[in-house]
């Protein structure tokens, strides 16, 4: 990965609209040539934070610092901060090439150098004979691979991606997913990519910053985001898990013995006695089966199933509010609704948070 | 940032003196209309409401006014009928020629007028029509019809046709799905057109002058003639008074569908 | 076909795709509306046309040859052609401003403005000339303002002369200029100058090579109708000039309404006709180079 002091650092950065907080003391540090993920729900502001970072947006406090610089009060057109937006934004009136070279005569840079520009970028972007087309005459894929190359035409310190491939069908999705990791990372650029999409967030990124109403709630790479959660939402938003609201029953040395509708669990962690508290393992590392050495086990009824072709997800009863998930390989016993089972997990892979 | 300021300022500015500029002549004919001098002095020496008394006592004056707001009415509907089955067919049909065929249903409003009333009397004289009401009516429809179309083409450009799919889907025939969801998107476009079209038919002097006759005079006809004879306040109360009935349409069309959706021109 | 993003498929140009083969049902609502004016507007055109080049039954330009020999008739078409420009020129410097100053307005400033464009609509040229008249005396408000703000020493002629006539014209055509450029204005995306200013784009660059071109459909709209309706007009020269400014209208209006000869009004009629066909030509031709298309 990476190293290096804060490229990118947010400072204690906050956003209101009419009274109402939409980013509140976030902090946020990228290392240069990282590609960071915002991962979030609408709303969770993650948007506001991409604009107050271009420069679109002033916040109502805190600072933004690229490089060194402090950019907090810097109009966006001098930053060099350059944005993809969801909608491409994508110039009407001028042609693609025209497009592409638009940040470059704004700099008011000589015209060979723009045409050689121009033609490289169109070639990174695998377009290069569409310069003279209209916009109106690309497809979705096309467009937002030319907001890219406009973009990335000016050479920008930090690129901001907002939901840049939402509009796109899934596979093109996947394949432009793949381009675009590898065009950023070839190119050494600095990314911040906005995303409501998990696996994107996931696939994409070297850290993952999982944000909700307005603060970061966990920043780390994919893996630890995912086999580690710190909270409860963050468990929630990203992959599917088994949930069950306890009671802490005893502490045991390193590790809490919770009390579940479905049977009693250990799981590392701190926890007084009688707290309430949940509960969470992730479905791969469910088995069905009798508990071994000292796993933990919980009784379940299956309820549905659904198949994705390389594994099947059994869903279980489970209280209101709870969850219950196991994956079953490809390869695995058939299991019908209906079916009493008992499920077993390692405790290590065990997670329990207070209950919210 | 000092330039942008500056032109920020020079706008409003600019702004403020149109605004002034366009309500100057509003203003002065409302004064005019109650001054109780029959010369136009301003500020009005004194306050007198003779010249609206004299105009409900005008003999020729409420013909002229129910004439021109007939024709009006009578012209704007049925451009209104014209106009949006011509906007529909431009923007959901596929044609070759439909940008020349906008120009064309656009251009009687650059037309210079006159020469259209001259074109219109000589056609209507040799096809035998001499009924004036009747053409007034044919001439006017001619100057209405520009509005509508344009107005009501740029709102249905912009409207989106799979809300009509939708309401078929849900059990609409396709008369009465376009009928329930396009009339209140398009209801907008209708009023200002149809205000724009209805004042454009009562402001009318040019193509009128060559259709009226001795019994058919419209409003403006009869202003400018009544301005050359006799010019007193008189004309300034007619005006006050159609001032008065737009205001009253403007503030209904804003509870309807809010000034805002009024300008699209 | 494009898969464009929804926001782009919602746009007038894009309405008028190249034709397919078949003939939609649909088409033929265009027929009442446009046979309509071919038969009401257009026809009666032609007629004259033809018959400004048809004297006692032969085909003959006689009556161009004499009226373009004639001075006077340059000096008409010279008059009427500078003051609508000058018209135009002053619609336009004044009335792209304020379609921008509407189009930032919010709730009740929008819509006092926009009541302020339209209102005066309704008062009748007629009316509206004739109080311009009034404004525009030796003590009337314009020369009490000029004076008080400095800006001559002295009551100036207003009335009767070509700037009174302009500052009257103005008046009337002001908002058709302003409301064509505002709907435009209106329509333009916000994002894409967001994007041109994370591209390095400062304010000023932004606006010539972003937000000007793209209000340049409604401008070409304004002028023209601006234009022609300034090059057509006949009330507000009548009362604000009198019998001192000819332009073509009040030719061919003396022509037809006053005078025994027609052969002048007809040639006028013509030539005042060719002028305005002439711009509604060039304003299709501009638009379609200025409107962003396929």
């Amino acid at each position: 990965m990476p190293g290096g002091a804060a490229y990118l650092d947010v400072i204690d950065v906050a956003k209101w609209f009419r009274e109402t907080p939409v980013i509140e003391g976030l902090d946020l540090q990228v290392r240069a040539g990282e590609f960071v993920s915002l991962l979030g729900p609408s709303g969770c502001g993650k948007t506001t934070l991409l604009r107050i970072v271009a420069g679109l947006l002033a916040a109502d406090r805190g600072r933004v610092r690229l490089d060194g610089a402090d950019l907090t009060r810097v109009p966006a057109h001098k930053r060099n901060v350059g944005v993809v937006f969801q909608s491409y934004a994508l110039f009407p009136h001028l042609t693609v090439a025209d497009n592409v070279a638009f940040g470059l005569k704004a700099r008011g840079t000589p015209r060979a150098e723009i045409d050689a520009t121009v033609a490289r970028v169109l070639a990174l972007v695998r377009l290069a004979d569409h310069g003279a087309r209209s916009v109106f005459a690309l497809s979705g894929g096309q467009q937002q691979r030319i907001a890219v190359a406009r973009a990335l035409a000016v050479r920008p310190k930090l690129l901001l991606l907002d939901e840049p491939l939402s509009a796109l069908d899934r596979k093109l999705r996947e394949t432009m997913r793949m381009e675009l990791q590898h065009l950023l990372r070839d190119l050494g650029i600095t990314a911040i990519f906005v995303t409501h999409d998990q696996d994107e967030a996931l696939v994409m990124s070297d850290r993952v910053a999982v944000m909700n109403a307005g603060r970061i709630e966990q920043f780390d790479t994919p893996a630890t985001v995912y086999t580690r959660p710190a909270t409860p939402f963050v468990l929630d938003f990203v992959g599917m898990s088994t949930r069950l609201r306890g009671t802490v029953a005893g502490v045991d040395g390193n590790e809490v013995v919770v009390d579940t509708a479905a049977g009693r669990v250990r799981a590392p962690g701190r926890a007084a006695p009688g707290a309430a508290v949940l509960v969470a393992v992730r479905p791969e590392n469910v088995r069905l089966g009798a508990p071994r050495n000292g796993e933990n086990a919980l009784e379940l009824k299956v309820r549905d199933l659904v198949f994705l072709g390389s594994k099947t997800f059994l869903h279980f009863h489970a209280p209101d509010g709870d969850q219950a998930v196991a994956e079953l390989p490809a390869s695995g016993e058939r299991r019908a609704p209906g079916d009493q089972v008992t499920a077993s997990f390692d405790v290590g892979a065990t997670l329990v948070y207070p209950a919210p | 940032m000092m330039l942008e300021r500056a032109a920020v300022v020079a706008m409003w500015t600019v702004t403020a003196a149109v605004v002034l500029t366009l309500l100057a002549p509003l203003a002065v004919t409302l004064a005019v209309s109650v001054s109780a001098s029959s010369v136009f002095n301003l500020p009005p020496p004194a306050l007198s409401s003779r010249w609206y008394e004299r105009m409900l006592r005008l003999r020729e004056l409420w013909p002229a006014v129910r004439l021109s707001v007939g024709i009006a009415a009578v012209s704007t509907v049925i451009s209104l009928g014209l106009g949006t089955l011509c906007a529909i067919a431009v923007t959901r049909g596929t044609f070759p020629g439909k940008t020349a065929l906008v120009t064309f249903m656009v251009s009687p409003l650059m037309m210079p007028g006159l020469v259209v009333g001259v074109a219109l009397l000589q056609f209507l004289r040799e096809i035998g029509l001499r009924d004036a009401y009747l053409s007034l009516l044919i001439g006017h429809v001619v100057i209405t019809l520009p509005y509508v179309t344009r107005t009501v083409l740029a709102s249905l450009s912009l409207f989106d046709f799979t809300l009509v799919e939708a309401a078929r889907t849900l059990g609409c025939s396709h008369p009465r799905a376009l009928v329930k969801v396009m009339v209140p998107v398009l209801a907008p476009a209708f009023l200002t057109s149809g205000l724009f079209a209805f004042l454009a038919s009562m402001d009318n002097y040019p193509i009128s002058i060559f259709l009226v006759d001795a019994r058919h005079k419209t409003l403006p006809i009869l202003m400018l003639q009544y301005l050359e004879e006799n010019p007193d306040p008189t004309i300034a109360a007619i005006s006050s008074g159609l001032v008065l009935m737009t205001i009253v349409v403007l503030l209904i069309a804003d509870r309807l569908v809010g000034l805002r959706r009024l300008a699209d021109f | 076909m494009s898969t464009a993003p929804a926001s782009l498929s919602a746009r007038a140009d894009l309405v008028l795709a190249p034709p397919r083969r078949r003939l939609q049902p649909v088409a033929l609502l265009a027929l009442p509306g446009a046979g309509y004016l071919a038969l009401a507007f257009a026809a009666p055109l032609a007629l004259l046309l033809m018959a400004s080049v048809i004297s006692e039954g032969r085909p003959t330009l006689a009556g161009y040859r004499t009226f373009l020999a004639d001075p006077f008739s340059w000096t008409v078409m010279a008059n009427t052609i500078r003051s609508a420009g000058l018209i135009t020129l002053i619609c336009l410097v004044a009335g792209y401003p304020a379609a921008f100053a509407l189009a930032r307005a919010a709730g009740l400033l929008q819509a006092a403005l926009l009541a302020a464009l339209v209102l005066p609509l309704s008062v009748g040229v007629v009316v509206k000339a004739f109080a311009w008249t009034i404004l525009l005396r030796s003590d009337g408000v314009v020369n009490r303002a000029l004076v008080g703000l400095g800006a001559v020493d002295a009551p100036v002629r207003l009335l009767f002369t070509e700037s009174g006539l302009v500052l009257g014209a103005v008046n009337v055509f002001l908002p058709f200029m302003v409301l064509p450029i505002f709907s435009v204005v209106k329509l333009i995306d916000p994002r894409l100058l967001d994007a041109a200013a994370t591209l390095g784009s400062s304010p000023l660059h932004r606006f010539f090579r972003v937000t000007l071109p793209l209000t340049m459909p409604g401008v070409i709209a304004g002028v023209a109708f601006v234009f022609s309706m300034s090059v057509s007009m006949y009330v507000i020269p009548t009362l604000l000039m009198g019998d001192r400014f000819k332009t073509l209208s009040v030719l061919i209006a003396r022509s037809f309404l006053f005078m025994r000869d027609r052969s002048v009004g007809s040639t006028a009629s013509v030539m005042l006709l060719l002028i305005a066909v002439a711009v509604v030509v060039a304003s299709a031709l501009l638009t379609r180079r200025w409107q962003p298309s396929r």
